[in-house]
């Protein structure tokens, strides 16, 4: 299974994520309960994709394995050159640490830390001597100079969105993963969240891996991915500015 | 009907949770306190005092200077009492045309009805024996066979009636440790007392009834019999007769309810803690219940069925177990005290079970249901909007039930109502003072300490995580503080109480006294008792003397009180030193003079004399009094020159009265010593014996050993209690750490997608619990000694010495457990994938 990967290894190096023939099964009630199969995927640098499909499809889990957040039942991935599947837990968060970076549907902010602290949170955990004055001025260059001392529970959740924003962009990630970015916020500030994430996605020149409802989302993403009952579908109805580049399913 | 079956499912489906888990193991331990330490400790007691009445020959005495109304004796027989009687009185005791005064105990042949009666064989050997002489016959001490020149089987005449001296007495049960009285003892059946004609109208007597039976019987006859005693007339027990065993068994028992109370509230802040969180992780399901049209009134009433149940489970299994644990503890304990005979289960266990019962159901009902009463107010809305409702909101209501929850359990378990309150007013202070201490640690170190360190290191980020949360801060660094600080003190007051019995009867303690030496024999004995390596406690000379005036009043006039010291000659002695184990308590203890004449004790000037302190209360003593002695005919005037303390259970001679030497060596005196020998140096002491025919000699090591072993016990009893406070301790901590687990999960998982090890997450959390620690060990350990010194005079009375070694390991122990403790709570989350915890939130 791993052959092609291997054959293809030079042709990785210019990936940032090459997923090759991944699956994950859980055990439910002694039960083997097969939740992706089959999913070969190759994410160049910079570019941007969207993963959709209906609720219990598989998208997040699939999002979770892409980051390395949870282990492969079989295939490989790479992750900007590293193999996941090969790793222990420690070496994939050493991965994430200098890699990837995350914004999540429900903010995922500690309620315990300022909106400052948890910018730095990151950045002081990297060692970054310098994490008070870079969190300070992306929350600035984020529109949230009077929020700074704010906890979660005082900010709006547009508010907490940036702040979330601030802290996955802080690190400068090559990668960042986003799970339904703008599903617990209005149409509106979701509108402004998107528009954000884009800027500095294209300023950064970041990787962005997003799992998404949201069909007009989806659509100013680079390309998308469909994912039904734990496999890649090819789209029913096709955008025309997609570039998606399916590869064959193995049976 | 369906409700309750519902609450039963619904329970038994959340075996899982690890609040449940927590708050039902709070239930057993509190269960488990009180079960076993009540069981146990009522065990060692009956043993102890059981043990401990061999020493006063039976449950209770009766001590009366006259015969007591025979009806009396017949009550006694009606409420089902055994009984004995002895008297006792003094006599010159006459044989080979020697005369000595004797001391007389006529006993009927149910005495004794506990303890040893020990006869010596003329080969040496000591026999038991469960009865005294009777008819012709008498037994004496050995000194009074070499005093007549006489053995076993030879005659002596006590009054108008002659006597065959059959054994040699060697132990009576109920001797004392007090060697005021040193005239040689003589045993004699009771029905011949009137035969000998000694006893006149006047003559002075003490009557003394021995009583045994079970508790019940003795303390209902009791109740009957003391209205109908007069003043002097003296009824008691274990306590009144022996003060030593009276000091052991009263800190004892002070320091067992002080402990359990501790216990059982360690385990009550444990239920509520763990009930606390129980009650909010039910949030959500209270919300979907509302949703579902199920009233607020139905939410109470399935939930109290809930803790309904769990209270019986916890109950039955925790007395189960603390049964289970008190038959293992006797077995353990029964190996090391070969006495300890009493049944675990009593008639006192109803009480046991019920307390244990009890226990469960009032601390249920007064911390945990007072939560889930909060929980009628939560909103339906709640499903619809996650509102940030986090907390359940502090309600005056449920910590006032909380506080007469623990109130009613403490008062239940200890039945006295001065201890309760003031150890919860001590606990709800200290509290107080700790969280000030707490506060002021807060804001002395400030929010923005950890940046001193280095950014991405375990020290930074444990320290931010710390101080970011100042109410966290507050109420983990006072209860642990205060976890600490209560077993700080009931380590500190054990260590004490130990110490103090053993410093008083320590390894080596003399048991062996050599009375009546003759000033001609001091020298030879002296290099005698050298040779064979027994050291003495000091050889002391004895004079005779009657104190007869004080201030130039006669002590009959000056004293109305009828104080027994001055019914006798005393023992006076004297010495340049103070004694070791003397203490002076007011005035000085006198350096040498120049001019012996001077303070003879003659006109030419007033010799020194220090007195012991309870005498001189009891005379009403003070510095400068003048005192007169007769000794031998002639007076010896002294002056009150110190006041003294005396421990007299110390098994060294004591004296009520010490002298300068100058001033009593012209009298004729006799010298006395102690001395420590063991079973193998027990053949020394016929050598003695044929070296010094004239020199009795006092064998007490079968005492010392019977008071060793009950130390011993009551020492074991105290481990028990420190076990389960330690326990409870951990109980307390881990419910503190668990209750902040949800958020700590939460955040050790994001903290997992940026990219954090798993090491170093447990590393903070085992540093930020550890650092939490170490300085709520030292705030404990600084408030215990605080208050150790406040309270040690009043409560134990013993004098204050800083425990260093607790500030050696506690700090550093404390710092290992709790960091182990969070460590144990945290460690499975960085197994779990971070995803999946996230998609919880």
């Amino acid at each position: 299974m791993s052959q092609p990967v291997n054959q293809s290894s030079t042709e990785q190096t210019s990936y940032a994520i090459f997923a090759d023939d991944i699956g994950k099964q859980v055990d439910v009630k002694s039960q083997k309960l097969e939740i992706l199969r089959g999913i070969s995927l190759k994410i160049k640098q910079g570019e941007s994709l969207a993963i959709v499909g209906r609720s219990g499809s598989g998208k997040t889990t699939l999002l979770g394995l892409l980051a390395g957040l949870d282990t492969v039942s079989h295939g490989s991935i790479s992750l900007m050159n590293n193999a996941l599947e090969e790793m222990s837990e420690d070496e994939r968060a050493s991965v994430r640490a200098s890699h990837v970076g995350f914004v999540f549907q429900s903010f995922q902010l500690l309620p315990s830390m300022t909106a400052l602290e948890n910018v730095m949170l990151p950045l002081e955990l990297k060692g970054d001597a310098f994490a008070k004055k870079s969190a300070q001025e992306f929350l600035i260059r984020l529109g949230l100079d009077d929020r700074l001392g704010h906890y979660p529970s005082q900010l709006s959740g547009g508010e907490q969105q940036r702040v979330a924003l601030a802290r996955a962009f802080a690190c400068k990630p090559d990668i960042l993963f986003a799970d339904e970015p703008t599903g617990n916020l209005d149409q509106e500030t979701g509108q402004k969240i998107i528009d954000l994430m884009f800027e500095l996605n294209e300023a950064n020149s970041t990787t962005l891996i997003m799992v998404t409802h949201d069909e007009l989302l989806a659509d100013r993403c680079q390309r998308r991915v469909h994912i039904d009952a734990g496999r890649i579908v090819p789209e029913e109805h096709s955008v025309a500015s997609n570039k998606v580049e399916l590869v064959e399913c193995k049976a | 009907m369906k409700l309750v079956a519902q609450s039963l499912r619904d329970l038994l489906r959340q075996t899982h949770n690890s609040s449940i888990r927590l708050l039902f193991i709070s239930l057993i331990m509190a269960v488990l306190s009180v079960t076993t330490i009540t069981l146990v400790s009522d065990m060692l007691k009956r043993s102890l005092t059981n043990s401990a009445t061999n020493f006063i020959a039976g449950d209770r005495q009766l001590i009366s200077p006259r015969e007591i109304e025979s009806t009396w004796l017949e009550y006694a027989n009606k409420a089902g009492l055994n009984y004995a009687k002895s008297l006792e009185f003094s006599s010159m005791l006459y044989a080979n045309d020697e005369f000595q005064l004797v001391s007389v105990k006529a006993v009927d042949q149910n005495y004794p009805l506990k303890g040893e009666l020990l006869v010596g064989l003329p080969d040496g050997v000591r026999i038991s024996v469960n009865k005294g002489p009777k008819n012709e016959n008498v037994w004496m001490q050995k000194r009074l066979f070499s005093l007549f020149n006489i053995s076993q089987g030879g005659t002596v005449s006590i009054g108008d009636m002659d006597f065959t001296v059959t054994h040699e007495l060697a132990q009576e049960p109920d001797a004392g440790f007090k060697l005021a009285e040193l005239a040689p003892r003589v045993l004699m059946g009771f029905d011949e007392v009137k035969k000998t004609g000694v006893i006149q109208p006047g003559s002075r007597l003490t009557w003394r009834y021995y009583f045994t039976g079970s508790e019940s019987e003795i303390s209902s006859f009791e109740e009957w019999l003391i209205p109908k005693l007069n003043a002097s007339q003296k009824w008691q027990g274990i306590k009144e007769g022996r003060p030593a065993i009276e000091d052991a068994l009263e800190k004892t028992e002070t320091y067992l309810l002080l402990g359990g109370s501790l216990a059982v509230l360690l385990a009550c802040i444990a239920v509520a803690m763990s009930s606390r969180q129980f009650a909010l992780g039910q949030i959500d399901s209270v919300a979907i219940m509302k949703t579902l049209g199920v009233k607020g009134s139905r939410v109470i009433v399935y939930f109290t069925f809930q803790l309904l149940f769990l209270g019986l489970f916890a109950s039955l299994i925790g007395i189960i177990l603390g049964g289970g644990l008190a038959f293992i503890l006797q077995d353990i304990l029964s190996a090391l005290i070969p006495e300890l005979k009493w049944p675990v289960w009593s008639m006192k266990s109803v009480r046991v079970l019920l307390l244990a019962t009890g226990t469960v159901f009032v601390s249920l009902f007064g911390f945990a249901l007072p939560q889930f009463f909060q929980l009628r107010k939560v909103s339906p809305m709640r499903v619809l909007r996650q509102e940030k409702m986090n907390a359940l909101a502090w309600s005056w209501r449920a910590s006032l039930a909380s506080i007469l929850a623990i109130f009613v359990l403490l008062y239940g378990y200890s039945q006295d109502l001065t201890l309760v309150a003031g150890l919860l007013l001590s606990v709800v202070g200290l509290l107080a003072v700790l969280m000030l201490f707490s506060w002021m640690i807060y804001q002395l170190l400030g929010r923005n300490v950890s940046e001193r360190f280095k950014a991405g290191s375990v020290l930074r980020q444990s320290l931010s995580n710390l101080l970011r949360r100042p109410l966290h801060i507050l109420i983990q660094l006072s209860v642990f503080s205060l976890t600490l600080l209560l077993f700080c003190l009931i380590f500190i007051a054990r260590e004490s109480l130990v110490d103090n019995w053993q410093s008083q009867l320590p390894e080596h303690t003399p048991n062996h006294f050599l009375i009546n030496i003759a000033p001609d024999d001091l020298g030879d004995l002296k290099l005698v008792l050298e040779e064979k390596e027994l050291i003495t406690s000091g050889l002391y000379p004895m004079v005779r003397g009657r104190l007869s005036h004080i201030n130039d009043v006669p002590v009959k006039v000056a004293v109305t009180k009828d104080v027994a010291a001055l019914n006798r000659e005393l023992n006076l002695t004297w010495s340049n030193e103070l004694p070791d184990d003397n203490q002076i308590k007011a005035g000085e203890w006198w350096q040498e003079r120049a001019d012996p004449a001077a303070y003879s004790g003659t006109d030419l000037g007033y010799a020194n004399v220090s007195v012991e302190e309870q005498l001189a209360g009891k005379l009403g003593l003070e510095l400068e009094d003048v005192l007169h002695f007769s000794i031998g005919g002639e007076i010896l005037k002294a002056k009150v020159s110190s006041i003294r303390s005396v421990q007299w259970d110390s098994m060294r001679p004591n004296f009520y009265m010490m002298f300068e030497e100058e001033s009593l060596n012209r009298f004729p005196s006799t010298y006395i010593t102690s001395f420590y020998a063991d079973k193998s140096q027990k053949q020394v002491l016929n050598e003695l014996g044929r070296q010094f025919p004239t020199v009795s000699i006092l064998e007490l090591d079968q005492l010392v050993e019977k008071l060793r072993s009950i130390i011993q016990q009551v020492s074991q009893m105290i481990e028990v209690i420190l076990v389960f406070i330690v326990l409870a301790a951990l109980l307390v901590i881990s419910a503190l750490i668990s209750s902040t687990m949800t958020e700590r999960t939460r955040e050790a998982a994001l903290m997992r997608t940026l990219g954090v090890k798993a090491r170093f997450i447990t590393a903070v959390q085992f540093l930020e619990f550890g650092l939490l620690a170490w300085v709520a060990a030292w705030l404990a350990l600084l408030c215990a000694e605080a208050v150790m010194w406040i309270i040690q005079y009043e409560l134990f009375d013993f004098p204050f010495t800083p425990h260093y070694s607790l500030w050696l390991y506690l700090p550093l122990i404390s710092t290992v457990l709790i960091g182990f403790v969070s460590y144990l709570q945290i460690r499975k989350v960085p197994q779990t994938s971070p995803m999946e915890i996230l998609r919880m939130y």
